[in-house]
């Protein structure tokens, strides 16, 4: 076998995989297609997910679904003010009967780590978790363990409720690879929630009965095992990436820099995210090059939590999105373009 | 009783008041000349008039504002406004406070006349100013993008198009040539199809569901990102043909 049958057949059987974990958690989870696309692509790249929505919207659901599609442990932390780093990390303690200090590792030690309103803990808290995203080790006492290979953590916020919250600052908020907003579903696919919500039913327990959650209904046998993943991860690294996408990326991280109405832009960072989940989502997609259909399906999760509006911009109601869309545009485009003050020039 | 010039001429120094008592004048009532622009050289005061027989007794104070000797009839008139020839000479001698050869202190020069009404002038050139600017800024944001003919904008982007893959022929086409290769297509079916308002996903979806957008773009991911595409140079006349939107789906752009 030449080597790019080799590799059209390692890209065959990675979107195999890819398509089979999104069948499985379609199976659960209703409408939330483009969300497991992003986990995967996160998954795929060894990068860290933030997703942004209002409660309710099955992202714990999701995280278990996935994690036991694949056969990864997984664990969910949820983060509240009172939190302590060794709550996430693990802590020393003391044996009373041998006398000596047993490491504990914390909730970290998983390969798919859900942290719930990572904005409610105190800063110490994140700082934590985010020292050990980027190292992917963690330090307990004097000894330093490394994190489950692979390691992913998948962090929530409510951007409504603000109130006693800690806003994660733009240099932690650059580690999370992709930050996805998540939106209510359609009316159909609500309609679907419905009905599989109605036909749950009750699970007998030897002594009594509960009401059966969607939880109950996950399949426990995983379509795809660690060494799929491990596959898959290895064959984003073959995807191919032409020069000229190379330079749509420059071209879009540039825009970002030198647009009026923000006062930070992308960092070198939020190329190198883009072309690595551009990589990923071709993969899930089959392809084994990269497309600027990526790029426009990918920039948003990169690039909107990376950006940082100006106060003139912000006073007058610009928004990240309509900056995005603008840097986005191609050339020659005649439609209103927001400046410093907010106001469209013709 | 006659009147009857002192033989001491009453004398002070510019600025002094010095005083004439007693003095016995004939006719009817005198006072001081009115002096209402302080021109003359000394000023008269009288201090007191009283009955002195038939005639009058005067105390006059006298104040000298020009050196010399100066006669006090010049400076006093009758009461009943009738003549005062028949008065005898009043002698003053006023003498200088100042050194010989000490210069005078002179009236600055006399200067034009300041411009009145300024303020209003400035305003109403500021006032035009103003309105001449805001027609020319309302003028130039009335004028809107300017636009070329649909023909113009197809010849332009085909001739631009036409340029670049002349270079890939030549294997000079570089990166930044081949992302303007892209977007110049991307743009030209966006206008083709009405598409200038979307949102940037949404505007790839659409361009997928039209069957010869969506045969364009597959035949430039081919050439531009699919590895080795770009080593198979394409013959520039077709290429840019099976690129573009087809002349009747051009619009104004």
């Amino acid at each position: 076998m030449s080597d790019s049958t080799a590799a059209a057949a390692a890209i065959d059987r990675s979107a195999r995989f890819a398509t089979a974990v999104r069948s499985r958690v379609a199976e659960v989870v209703v409408g939330q297609d483009e969300v497991v696309e992003r986990l995967l692509v996160a998954l795929f790249t060894g990068g860290h997910l933030l997703l942004e929505g209002v409660p309710g919207l099955a992202k714990t659901l999701l995280v278990s679904v996935l994690a036991k599609s694949i056969d990864l442990d997984s664990k969910r932390v949820q983060f509240t003010v009172d939190l302590l780093p060794s709550d996430i990390t693990g802590s020393e303690i003391l044996d009373p009967r041998s006398g000596e200090f047993h490491v504990v590792k914390g909730p970290a030690f998983t390969n798919l780590l859900l942290a719930d309103e990572i904005n409610r803990a105190a800063p110490k808290v994140q700082s934590a978790l985010l020292e050990a995203m980027q190292e992917r080790k963690v330090t307990i006492g004097s000894e330093t363990l490394p994190l489950p290979a692979p390691f992913l953590v998948v962090a929530t916020q409510n951007p409504i409720e603000q109130s006693g919250t800690f806003e994660l600052p733009e240099a932690q908020l650059d580690r999370f690879m992709l930050c996805h907003r998540l939106t209510y579903p359609t009316r159909d696919e609500e309609r679907e929630v419905l009905a599989r919500n109605a036909r749950l039913g009750v699970k007998r327990l030897a002594k009594g009965a509960v009401v059966r959650s969607e939880f109950d209904v996950l399949a426990h046998e995983p379509v795809g095992t660690i060494d799929d993943l491990v596959a898959a991860m290895e064959t984003v690294q073959e995807v191919f990436v032409s020069e000229a996408f190379t330079d749509h990326c420059l071209e879009l991280v540039t825009r970002t820099r030198e647009h009026p109405a923000l006062d930070l832009g992308a960092s070198p960072r939020a190329g190198i995210a883009l072309v690595k989940a551009a990589r990923a989502r071709a993969l899930i997609q089959g392809r084994h090059y990269v497309t600027p259909e990526d790029l426009f399906a990918l920039a948003g999760d990169v690039l909107l939590h990376r950006i940082r509006l100006s106060y003139e911009a912000l006073a007058d109601g610009v928004t990240k999105e309509q900056v995005l869309r603008e840097v986005l545009r191609p050339p020659g485009a005649t439609l209103p373009v927001a400046s410093r003050q907010g106001r469209p020039h013709a | 009783m006659v009147f009857q010039p002192s033989p001491v001429i009453p004398s002070s120094k510019v600025g002094r008041p010095v005083r004439i008592e007693s003095l016995v004048l004939p006719g009817t009532r005198l006072e001081p000349r009115a002096d209402a622009e302080r021109t003359a050289p000394v000023s008269v005061r009288c201090v007191d008039v009283a009955p002195h027989g038939t005639l009058l007794r005067y105390t006059f104070e006298v104040t000298g504002w020009e050196p010399g000797d100066h006669d006090l009839r010049a400076y006093l008139v009758r009461a009943d406004g009738s003549t005062t020839a028949d008065l005898p000479p009043i002698p003053v001698s006023i003498q200088s406070v100042l050194g010989a050869g000490m210069p005078r202190v002179e009236a600055p020069p006399p200067e034009p006349p300041h411009h009145l009404g300024g303020y209003g002038q400035t305003l109403l050139i500021a006032s035009i100013a103003w309105l001449v600017g805001l027609g020319l800024l309302l003028r130039v944001l009335r004028r809107g993008p300017v636009s070329s003919g649909p023909a113009v904008a197809r010849a332009s982007a085909q001739d631009q198009l036409a340029r670049l893959l002349a270079k890939s022929q030549d294997g000079r086409l570089d990166a930044a040539d081949a992302a303007a290769i892209e977007r110049l297509v991307y743009d030209a079916w966006r206008r083709a199809l009405h598409l200038e308002a979307a949102e940037p996903r949404a505007l790839v979806a659409a361009l997928r569901c039209d069957r010869r957008a969506d045969a364009a773009l597959d035949r430039l991911e081919a050439w531009l990102h699919a590895p080795g595409g770009l080593d198979m140079p394409a013959e520039t006349a077709t290429f840019v043909g099976t690129l573009l939107p087809p002349r009747s789906m051009e619009t104004v752009p």
